[in-house]
C-alpha cells in the first residue's frame, strides 16, 4: 500500500475532478433543457414527422452505447465539416445521451399528473402553454426530482467515458498516474471513492430538495 | 321566479354524444335563462355529467349545437374562448391545484388568465374566500383541508373568475353527509347572486329547495322537466316515478 502516490498527485487529481464536475454540470444543464422540451412534447399527442424525429432521438440515444455516440460526434461529424473540440463534443454527447433518458422521466412525470388538473385548468381558461407551464410541469417536476438526480449521477459516471476524447478528467488522470507509477490499486480506489463521494453528495442534496418540495403538500 | 322576458343564456339544440358504440346523449335540447338555477337528477350513467361536460367543451358533441349568449361554441366559432370564460365548473373531485396554497389557487388563475395584478388578484381572492367563509385558511395547501373545505375553495375559484354560468358536476358526491351539507349551504348562499347554475346532484331535497327548474335525465334524454313541485311531487313520467321511489326508499 502506497497512498503517498495519491498524496503527491493531489493537485493533479483535484484539477481532474474539477474537469469532471464542470463537464458534468454543463452537460446536465443542457440535458435538463432537452429533457423538459422533448419530454413535454412527447407527452402530448404529436403526429407525423415531429413525432418520428423525437421518437427516433430518444430511442436511438438510449439504444446505443454512449462511447459510440462520443466517437461518432468527435470523429464522425468532421466528415460533414462539423469539427468540434474535444470538450464541446464531450458535452454534446453527454447532454444528448442524458437528455434522452431524462426526457422519459419528465414524460412519465407529466403522465402521472391527474386528469382533473388538465380539466380544471382548461375550464379556468388556461391556454396550452399556461397550463403546461403553471400547472402540469411544476407537479411533474416534483415527481421527477429523485429520478432527475439519478440522471445527474448517470451523467457524472458516464463522463468517465469522455477520457477517450483525451480530456484529462478524473478517469484519464487515474490512467496517467497509473502508467507513471504502476500503482493501480491505490489510484483506482481513490478515483472510485471520489466518484462515489460526488454522487453521494448530490443524492443528499436531492433528498433535501425533495423534502422541501413535499413539505407544503403534507 | 324567472321572468320570461329574460334572455336565454344557454341554448342547447338537439345535441348527441357517443363514446365509441355507447350513445350517452341521444338528442338533448334545453334553454336556460340568465340567473336560472337548474338541478339535473337521474341515475348514474344516464348522461347528466356528460351534458355538463359538453356545455363546458370538456367533451366535443357529435351533432347539434350549443349556444352561449347566442354565440355558438363549436370548434370553428371565433367566440368560443370568450364564451367559455363565462362558464366555470365545480368538479366532484375538486381538482384544486396541489402545488398552490388556498389563496394562490384562486389568485393565480386570475393573474394568469385574467391578467390581474398580484395585489388585485390577492384582494379579490381574499374577498371571495370570505364569502365561502374560509378566510382563515389562506396559507393552507389543499392536502391540509377537509373535502368540504376543498370544494368551497373550488367554488370560490370559479366565483372569483367572474363566471356567469357555474356548472356543478356532483359537487358533494365525494363527501360524507356532514361535509356535503356545508358545501350545499355554500351553493345555496349563491342562489341570489344572479349567476346561472346547473347542478348535477343526488340530493333531492336540496334540488327541490334551490332550483327554479329540475330536469330528470334518463338514458340520454330529458325525460321530464318542470318546477320542483311538478317533478319531485307530481312526476308524470313512469321512469321519474320509479327513480324517485328508489331514492325515497334509500333516504
Amino acid at each position: 500500500m502506497d497512498f503517498l502516490i495519491v498524496y503527491r498527485n493531489l493537485p493533479f487529481i483535484a484539477e481532474a475532478t474539477f474537469k469532471t464536475l464542470t463537464h458534468t454540470v454543463i452537460a446536465f444543464a443542457f440535458a435538463l433543457a432537452i429533457a423538459f422540451i422533448v419530454g413535454t412534447l412527447r407527452s402530448f399527442k404529436l403526429k407525423g414527422i415531429p413525432k418520428l424525429l423525437l421518437d427516433f432521438y430518444v430511442e436511438f440515444f438510449r439504444g446505443s452505447p454512449l462511447l459510440i455516440q462520443l466517437f461518432f460526434i468527435y470523429y464522425g461529424l468532421p466528415k460533414f465539416n462539423i469539427v468540434l473540440d474535444s470538450s464541446t463534443a464531450a458535452i454534446i454527447g453527454l447532454a444528448l445521451n442524458g437528455g434522452a433518458y431524462m426526457s422519459e422521466i419528465i414524460r412519465a412525470g407529466i403522465l402521472s399528473v391527474d386528469k382533473g388538473q388538465y380539466e380544471a385548468s382548461y375550464t379556468l381558461g388556461y391556454t396550452w402553454l399556461q397550463k403546461t407551464w403553471h400547472i402540469i410541469l411544476p407537479q411533474a417536476t416534483r415527481i421527477a426530482v429523485p429520478s432527475l438526480v439519478n440522471g445527474f449521477s448517470g451523467i457524472l459516471k458516464g463522463s468517465s467515458l469522455i477520457s477517450v476524447l483525451s480530456i484529462t478528467e478524473l478517469t484519464r488522470a487515474g490512467q496517467l498516474i497509473y502508467t507513471r507509477t504502476s500503482k493501480p490499486f491505490e489510484i483506482y480506489l481513490v478515483i472510485a471513492l471520489l466518484y462515489f463521494l460526488m454522487t453521494y453528495i448530490v443524492s443528499l442534496l436531492a433528498l433535501n430538495i425533495e423534502t422541501k418540495l413535499s413539505a407544503k403538500y403534507n | 321566479m324567472i321572468n320570461n322576458s329574460v334572455e336565454n343564456i344557454i341554448e342547447i339544440i338537439d345535441i348527441r354524444k357517443s363514446f365509441g358504440d355507447l350513445e350517452v346523449l341521444k338528442g338533448v335540447s334545453l334553454s336556460v335563462k340568465k340567473g336560472e338555477i337548474i338541478s339535473i337528477i337521474g341515475s348514474s350513467g344516464s348522461g347528466k355529467s356528460t351534458l355538463l361536460r359538453c356545455i363546458n367543451q370538456l367533451e366535443q358533441i357529435d351533432s347539434g349545437e350549443i349556444l352561449i349568449h347566442k354565440c355558438s361554441i363549436n370548434k370553428k366559432s371565433i367566440h368560443r374562448k370568450e364564451m367559455l370564460k363565462k362558464t366555470g365548473m365545480v368538479f366532484q373531485q375538486f381538482n384544486l391545484f396541489p402545488h398552490y396554497n388556498v389563496l394562490q389557487n384562486i389568485s393565480k388563475p386570475l393573474m394568469t388568465v385574467n391578467k390581474f395584478s398580484k395585489e388585485k388578484a390577492y384582494q379579490l381572492a381574499l374577498d371571495t374566500l370570505k364569502t365561502v367563509k374560509l378566510e382563515d385558511k389562506t396559507d393552507n395547501y389543499p392536502l391540509q383541508l377537509s373535502g368540504g373545505q376543498k370544494q368551497r375553495v373550488a367554488i370560490a375559484r370559479e366565483l372569483a373568475m367572474g363566471c356567469e354560468i357555474i356548472l356543478f358536476d356532483e359537487p358533494t358526491s365525494a363527501l360524507d353527509p356532514e361535509l356535503a351539507f356545508e358545501v350545499l349551504n355554500t351553493i345555496k348562499s349563491l342562489a341570489n347572486s344572479g349567476r346561472t347554475m346547473l347542478i348535477v346532484t343526488h340530493h333531492i331535497d336540496f334540488a327541490k329547495e334551490i332550483s327554479d327548474r329540475i330536469l330528470f335525465i334518463d338514458d340520454g334524454i330529458i325525460c321530464e322537466e318542470g318546477t320542483p313541485c311538478q317533478v319531485i311531487l307530481n312526476p308524470e313520467n313512469d321512469r321519474t316515478k320509479q327513480f324517485l321511489n328508489k331514492i325515497n326508499k334509500l333516504f
